[in-house]
C-alpha cells in the first residue's frame, strides 16, 4: 500500500476498527517508513490531547439564569396544556350540553310549533281588514321563526369567543316564512360550527338599494299589500312614517294621505319587490343603485387577520412578560388592538346586513280619483271588531291546547333523551375514576 | 427509554421545570463543554447552552419516545451553537485576512476581533490553549464532529443520528478534520520558534 492509503488508514487504526491483518499491514510499513511513522505518532499526539481536554464545569451562575428562564417557559407551556385540557372531557362536556341544548330546542319548537299556528292565524285575521295596523313585525326574529333565538346572531363583535363557549348548533334563522316552523325547531343537533369565521371574503358584496315614488288612490291599501309582499318574502319594514294633507276637491276640503316606507328584502328578492311595488300604483320615478364592496370587504378582512394575528401573538408575548410594567405595556397595545378589531368586525358585520338586505325606498302619495265617490265605512264595523276580538281569544285558548297536547305528546321522545345524556353523564364518571 | 427518564420526559412534557432540571442534569456539563469548542469562550458558550437547553424544554412535547433523548437534545445543541457562530461571524468581516481554502469551509485565520477571541481558557502558549485555538479555526463541519467523536466520546453511529448524516460521511469529516488540526499544530509549534506568525 502507498504512504497516503497508510495514512488514510491510520485514522481507523487508532480508533481500532481495523482487522488484525490490516493491523499487521500497517505496522510493518510504520517500521519502514519515518514519513509515515511520524505522520502516525503526530496524529496519535493530537488524538491523545483532545481526549486529554478537561471537562469544563459549569460558570456559577449558570444553573441559575437557566432556572429562571425554564420558569417563564413553564408557565407558557402550561397555559397551552390548559387550553387543550383533557379534550376528552371537554368534548364530552360539549356532548353533555349539546344533548341538553337539543332537549330545550326540542321543548321550545313544540311550544313555538303551538304557539306559531295561533300567531300567525291571527296576523291572517288582522291583515284581512282594512285598518291602520302599523306594522309590528318590525323586528327581524318576531316573524321568522316562533322558537325564540338561543343563539341569536350576535352583532355584537366578540367573535373570538362567541363560537367556543356557546352552544354546538343553531338553529337556521333564515328560514322563509312559509316553511313550517317544525324543520327550523326541531333541527337534529348540529356538530360544532364548521368554520369560525362569520366573514366570507371570498364572496361576493353588492349592495342594492333603490326608490320608487309612487301615486295611489287608497293609501292604506297600498300600504298594506306593499308590507305584505315585503314580509311574505322574509323581509321587513325599517321605517315607516305617514302623515297628511289637503286638498280641494270639488269645493270641499280633502284630507288626503302620504308617506314613505323603507323596506329591508332579501337580496334575492330586490327585483321582484321593485317590479311589483312598479304594480301598486301610477309610478312617479324610480331607481336603482347597486354598490359592489367586494374589494373594501377583503381589504377590511386583511385588516382584521392580520390584526388578528397580531393580538395572538401579542398575548404569546403577554405570557413571556416578566414584570408588571410589561404586562401593562403588552396590555394596553391588546386592549388597543382589540379595539380596532372589534370596529372592523362591525364594519364587516355592517357590510353582512347591509348585503343581505337591499334596501327600498317607497314614497306613497294617496290622491283622489275626482270621478269616484266618496266610501263610506264598510257594514257592521263594530260586528266585526267584535268578531275578531273573539277569534283571536279563541285562538289563544286553541294555542294553549295544542301546547299542552304538544308537550305531553313530546315526552316519549325527550324523557329517553334526558335519560340518555344522565346514563351518559355517570358512564362518564365511571370513566373518569377509572382514570 | 429507562422508564425514570421516561417519566421525567412526560412531566417535563406539562411544564413541570424541576423534573426538566433533573432530566438534564448530566446532560448540561457535556452540553456546554461542545459549546465551549464550538464557539471558544466561557461567555457565548453559556449563552448559546443555555439557548439551546430552553429550546430542549420549549420544545420536548415534539419529542417522540421511541427515539433516544440524549441524540435529540445534544441535536439541538450543536444546531443552536453553530447557528450561534453563524450569526457572530457574519458580523464581522474577515476580508483582510486570506482564509485558506479547504473542501469542507475555509479555514479561519487568527482572530484579531475582540469579540471572538477566546478568553484565555487556559493558559497562554500551552499545549491546551493551542489545541483550543486550532480547534476554533477548523471548518464548522469538521469541528463539530471532531469535537463530538474525539472530545466526548461519542460512536459515529450516534453522531451519524443527530447529525442526520451516513456514517460514511462522519467518518470521513472526521478524519479531515483530525488531519488539518494536526497540520495546525505542527504550523504552530514552527512557528513558535522564531518565524513570524
Amino acid at each position: 500500500m502507498t504512504c497516503d492509503q497508510i495514512q488514510e488508514k491510520m485514522h481507523d487504526y487508532l480508533d481500532g476498527d481495523l482487522s488484525s491483518e490490516m493491523r499487521a499491514q500497517i505496522e510493518a510499513h510504520l517500521d519502514d517508513c519515518p514519513a509515515c511513522k511520524e505522520a502516525y505518532s503526530d496524529l496519535k499526539e493530537v488524538l491523545q490531547l483532545l481526549k486529554e481536554l478537561p471537562i469544563e464545569p459549569l460558570p456559577e451562575n449558570f444553573e441559575a439564569t437557566l432556572h429562571e428562564a425554564l420558569e417563564r417557559e413553564s408557565k407558557a407551556i402550561r397555559q397551552t396544556v390548559q387550553n387543550k385540557v383533557s379534550p376528552l372531557r371537554q368534548r364530552f362536556k360539549k356532548w353533555q350540553r349539546g344533548l341538553s341544548y337539543a332537549a330545550a330546542v326540542f321543548l321550545v319548537g313544540v311550544v313555538g310549533l303551538s304557539g306559531m299556528d295561533g300567531f300567525s292565524s291571527l296576523l291572517q285575521n288582522q291583515s284581512k281588514m282594512s285598518d291602520e295596523a302599523t306594522v309590528e313585525m318590525a323586528s327581524d326574529s318576531g316573524v321568522r321563526s316562533g322558537a325564540p333565538e338561543l343563539m341569536a346572531k350576535s352583532e355584537d363583535v366578540n367573535f373570538s369567543e362567541s363560537l367556543s363557549a356557546v352552544a354546538p348548533e343553531e338553529a337556521p334563522v333564515d328560514a322563509p316564512v312559509d316553511t313550517p316552523i317544525v324543520s327550523t325547531a326541531l333541527a337534529p343537533v348540529e356538530a360544532p360550527a364548521k368554520s369560525d369565521d362569520p366573514f366570507t371574503p371570498q364572496e361576493i358584496k353588492r349592495i342594492y338599494s333603490g326608490q320608487v315614488s309612487l301615486e295611489v288612490t287608497a293609501y292604506d291599501q297600498a300600504l298594506n299589500r306593499v308590507t305584505k309582499q315585503v314580509t311574505d318574502l322574509g323581509g321587513y319594514v325599517e321605517n315607516q312614517q305617514t302623515g297628511t294633507y289637503n286638498q280641494i276637491i270639488g269645493g270641499k276640503d280633502v284630507l288626503l294621505h302620504e308617506g314613505f316606507v323603507v323596506l329591508r328584502v332579501p337580496a334575492e328578492h330586490f327585483n321582484t319587490v321593485m317590479t311589483s311595488l312598479a304594480g301598486q300604483g301610477k309610478v312617479l320615478n324610480t331607481s336603482q343603485q347597486t354598490s359592489d364592496i367586494t374589494a373594501e370587504y377583503r381589504d377590511t378582512y386583511q385588516e382584521l387577520k392580520n390584526l388578528q394575528v397580531r393580538e395572538a401573538s401579542l398575548r404569546e408575548i403577554m405570557a413571556k412578560a416578566a414584570n408588571v410594567t410589561e404586562i401593562i405595556e403588552v396590555e394596553r397595545e391588546l386592549s388597543r388592538v382589540r379595539q380596532e378589531i372589534n370596529a372592523y368586525g362591525s364594519q364587516l358585520a355592517g357590510w353582512d346586513r347591509m348585503v343581505a338586505h337591499s334596501t327600498i325606498h317607497v314614497n306613497i302619495r294617496e290622491v283622489r280619483d275626482t270621478t269616484s265617490a266618496v266610501n263610506p265605512p264598510q257594514a257592521g264595523l263594530f260586528a266585526r271588531a267584535r268578531e275578531a276580538f273573539v277569534k283571536t281569544v279563541n285562538a289563544i285558548i286553541e294555542g294553549f291546547d295544542r301546547l299542552f297536547v304538544a308537550t305531553v305528546g313530546a315526552m316519549p321522545i325527550v324523557l329517553p333523551l334526558l335519560l340518555v345524556s344522565v346514563l351518559g353523564w355517570f358512564a362518564y364518571k365511571r370513566f373518569l375514576k377509572r382514570k | 427509554m429507562p422508564d425514570a427518564e421516561h417519566e421525567l420526559i412526560l412531566k417535563s412534557q406539562q411544564g413541570d421545570v424541576a423534573a426538566f432540571e433533573a432530566l438534564i442534569k448530566q446532560h448540561q456539563v457535556v452540553a456546554y463543554n461542545v459549546a465551549l469548542r464550538i464557539l471558544g469562550n466561557q461567555e457565548d458558550a453559556k449563552d448559546a447552552a443555555q439557548e439551546a437547553l430552553i429550546k430542549v424544554f420549549k420544545n420536548i412535547s415534539k419529542f417522540k419516545a421511541e427515539a433516544q433523548f440524549s441524540t435529540w437534545l445534544y441535536r439541538i445543541v450543536v444546531n443552536t451553537c453553530n447557528d450561534y457562530l453563524r450569526k457572530e461571524r457574519s458580523r464581522q468581516h474577515f476580508s483582510l485576512d486570506q482564509e485558506m481554502e479547504t473542501s469542507d469551509g475555509t479555514l479561519k485565520r487568527e482572530v484579531a476581533d475582540d469579540r471572538m477571541a477566546p478568553e484565555k481558557v487556559y493558559e497562554a502558549n500551552s499545549l491546551r490553549e493551542k489545541v483550543h485555538l486550532a480547534i476554533q479555526r477548523l471548518p464548522e463541519q469538521q469541528r463539530t464532529v471532531v469535537i463530538l467523536r474525539d472530545i466526548e466520546g461519542m460512536s459515529y453511529e450516534v453522531i451519524a443520528s443527530m447529525l442526520d448524516l451516513p456514517v460514511g460521511t462522519v467518518k470521513s469529516r472526521i478524519n479531515r478534520g483530525r488531519d488539518a488540526l494536526k497540520q495546525l499544530l505542527i504550523d504552530s509549534r514552527v512557528n513558535a520558534y522564531g518565524l513570524s506568525g
